[in-house]
């Protein structure tokens, strides 16, 4: 059996993982990537490029966002395959009364948690947005909202590994992982080779629970469908990223997430719309539990559609050229999954980032490899910790 | 191989030369749907009609496997470009 020797085994080559194992190359730790399918070809090579802060559940997932951006601040200088990174600012369109109310009382918790946000007149949203129609009453503004261009960033993070002298194992996955007196040895890959290794980094998406299985630690991530319409190249019509208060409202309402997981044929379309440095209009987007289908459907291409023109009526004489669905990682309560095991040591989960993991993948990977390289995070992370689904069914 | 040949163009809507797509493998793609999002070629209007046989050529040579033994990206609607105006109705 060939053998390898390593510090860090990260598990999982998408955007969370290959930023951990970014920021461990760069702290010069030894480590190496499987990644059991290809360069972007699971979650993050099926996501939109919006990195919304604003749309982050006030409190601990808002506060980590927060600290993410000045993450990207740092990490858009230092890493020399460039992202497409633009800070537009966001906004959030209202359209009754009763949409107002929600959003002012989530702007409120807002900015409690430290966001600057404001709410803004129609007038001022179409003086940013002239395509903006005028059935509004409002829509919120960030300054702070960004995109980026996440393909390039995966394979940018991954390039910078290899920079490093880190290995990335492409097609290769985890089959199996050595644990012993309570603390990782070794993990076996599907290829026969055993790699020794300090830690394991578990990065593995919607297939995190599997690793987790492998040392009876319970990491339960579920996949939820989200499907995009991808429209030709037009002029700059969207300087600025648009959610709409249905959007926010299925992600982060918890009667919503119930319902979501009582009617698995609801869409729950809501609008999530960006416009790429190449002019393409991504629109999205649907919250489906359809296990594992990456497909995608007429249904969803319709309402999709129908919620664009809704808000943006010029856009229907524009053709769409592509659908494609993505599945998030979603955890039952809605929070990432991130630090050190309690049965197993230096077992690292880093998974379940549902729809945050563009904005949230920097500050993952700085924190995964503080844990690593100090035995602590930088800052309290107790929220996120796996150890609240210790002992717990899949649920 | 000349420098002639490198800039063939060979995704004529993104304008993706033959280098490229053959750096994109030497990152370690080994399908056309890994090259499309290293490089967009295949993310133009004609979604990879007229690149994706010359691609997986490019793949077979430098991989070593046949055209047969290489995948398809996935096959996704419309199978022509349709104007969004279509999707309108009633709610």
């Amino acid at each position: 059996m060939p053998e390898l020797k390593t510090e860090v085994v990260v598990v999982g080559g998408g955007l969370i993982g290959s930023s951990i194992a970014y920021y461990l190359s760069e702290r010069g730790i030894d480590v190496v990537l499987l990644e059991k399918s290809g360069l972007c070809l699971e979650t993050s090579g099926a996501c939109s490029g919006m990195c919304f802060i604003q749309s982050k559940k006030p409190g601990p997932t808002l506060r980590l966002a927060l600290k993410g951006l000045e993450e990207y601040d740092i990490l858009r200088k230092e890493l020399s395959y460039p992202f497409e990174y633009r800070q537009t600012g966001g906004m959030i369109l209202v359209e009754n009364n009763s949409e107002l109310e929600l959003m002012e009382s989530f702007v409120r918790s807002q900015k409690e948690n430290g966001l600057d946000v404001k709410i803004i007149s129609v007038k001022e949203a179409r003086e940013k947005c002239p395509s903006l129609t005028e059935n509004l009453v409002g829509t919120t503004y960030s300054p702070l909202d960004c995109q980026i261009d996440p393909l390039n960033l995966n394979v940018g993070l991954i390039e910078g590994v290899k920079k490093n002298g880190g290995t990335i194992l492409l097609g290769v996955s985890a089959e199996k992982i050595g644990v012993k007196n309570g603390e990782i040895k070794s993990v076996e890959t599907n290829e026969g080779t055993k790699i020794a290794t300090d830690f394991v980094v578990n990065a593995a998406g919607v297939h995190a629970h599997e690793v987790g299985a492998m040392v009876d630690v319970n990491v339960p991530v579920m996949p939820k469908r989200g499907q995009v319409i991808v429209t030709e190249k037009l002029p700059e019509l969207l300087p600025v990223p648009m959610l709409d208060v249905k959007y926010i409202m299925a992600k982060v309402r918890p009667s919503a997430r119930k319902e979501a997981a009582s009617k698995p044929e609801k869409l729950d379309v809501g609008l999530a719309i960006e416009q790429t440095v190449a002019g393409t209009i991504l629109s999205g987007s649907t919250r489906e539990l359809v296990g594992y289908d990456t497909g995608v459907t007429f249904q969803a291409m319709t309402a999709i559609a129908r919620i664009m023109l809704r808000y943006l009526p010029v856009l229907e004489n524009f053709a769409m050229i592509r659908a494609f669905s993505g599945l998030r990682p979603c955890t039952p309560d809605g929070y990432p999954i991130i630090g050190e095991a309690s049965t197993v040591r230096r077992f690292v989960v880093a998974a379940g980032h549902e729809g945050d993991g563009v904005a949230l993948a920097p500050i993952t990977g700085k924190i995964v490899s503080e844990i690593v390289a100090r035995g602590a995070p930088p800052f309290p992370i107790d929220e996120f910790s796996p150890k609240r689904f210790d002992g717990k069914q899949l649920s | 191989m000349n420098e002639g040949e490198c800039q063939v163009v060979i995704c004529r809507c993104e304008e993706v030369t033959e280098e490229e797509i053959r750096e994109a493998i030497r990152k370690g793609a080994r399908t056309f749907s890994e090259i499309k999002k290293i490089t967009r070629a295949g993310m133009g209007i004609c979604q990879g009609k007229s690149c994706q046989r010359l691609v997986n050529r490019i793949l077979a040579e430098m991989t070593g496997r046949s055209v047969e033994q290489l995948g398809f990206d996935t096959p996704r609607p419309p199978l022509r470009p349709i104007k969004l105006a279509v999707f309108k109705g009633t709610d």
